[in-house]
């Protein structure tokens, strides 16, 4: 028996709603949160160089925002699809 | 919050080279193809058994995509500041150490850059000689342990900048010990002649 053949013996379904999608969204920008705070820390307390660290602040910020903003609105686009 | 004395000045920040990074570089772009391996196999087993979508399918796809990409940036940035916080910072007075292991991990240590008695550089390999990287070792003065860093970009100019800032040291501290002693002296010749001139009064 090959091994998709023996996964779809099994019986276990998983709903995958939009508030289970809210829930992981809101996981991961928690995590990020925490995550930003120490790094940031990091940074101000023990680099050096002004410029780049700024550069390395905006990049973070807005990479960030953006991988978010999309995760946030295909969340959204899910929910409405599911209504 | 690195321990510098306020008349101390910090005239050089050295990193490690970028290559290595790469390692790391190799594991983000493995995470970062995670995604289409997962759709590879999303094919290959009848998922839609296993996961029930309530709505579109393709935006929870897209969803958990962002997702999982904004965890490979995450861990990304971590990697980033491993490197970033991992310096040799040289000051007019010492060379600071800093090892930075993950986030919560910080070693450092100095010293004195007047104590340094021999510096050397390893250059081992075709790699690391075409991109100009190596092991940099100083000798102190005393007990201590040999300094050694490696995978230090431009090992050489290092070397020769230390030693520059080295023989600085050195003049300015020997300038420093000379001024007491010349004003020792002034103070010497004025309390030796001020006591002639008490002999000189007490002759009158």
């Amino acid at each position: 028996m090959t091994p998709p053949a023996i996964l779809s013996t099994i019986n276990i379904q998983i709903a995958v709603s939009p508030f289970f999608l809210f829930v992981v969204g809101a996981l991961v920008i928690a995590g990020w949160l925490v995550f930003t705070v120490i790094i940031r820390y990091h940074w101000k307390n023990y680099g050096t160089g002004g410029m780049q660290l700024f550069a390395m602040n905006f990049l973070y910020i807005s990479g960030s925002a953006a991988l978010a903003g999309l995760m946030i609105l295909s969340a959204v686009l899910y929910l409405i699809s599911a209504q | 919050m690195i321990e510098i004395d306020k008349s101390e000045h910090i005239i050089r920040v050295v990193r490690r080279h970028w290559f290595v990074l790469l390692s790391d570089i190799f594991v983000l772009a493995f995470l970062f193809a995670v995604p289409v391996i997962g759709l590879f196999l999303f094919h290959l087993v009848p998922m839609e058994n296993i996961l029930i979508f309530t709505g579109n399918q393709a935006y929870a796809v897209s969803f958990f995509l962002f997702a999982w990409l904004f965890i490979v940036w995450i861990m990304g940035w971590n990697m980033w500041t491993d490197y970033y916080l991992d310096v040799l910072i040289i000051t007019d007075k010492r060379i600071f150490d800093i090892n930075q292991k993950g986030l919560f991990r910080r070693e450092s240590s100095s010293f004195r850059i007047d104590k340094i008695q021999n510096v050397s550089v390893n250059q081992i390999g075709i790699i690391q000689t075409l991109l100009d990287f190596g092991t940099i070792q100083l000798e102190t003065a005393g007990e201590r342990e040999d300094f050694t860093a490696g995978f230090i970009a431009h090992p050489y100019e290092i070397k020769r900048f230390i030693n520059e800032s080295q023989d600085r040291e050195v003049e300015r501290s020997q300038l420093v010990h000379l001024v007491p002693d010349e004003k020792d002296a002034v103070t010497r010749s004025g309390s030796h002649a001020e006591k002639l001139t008490g002999q000189d009064d007490e002759g009158r």
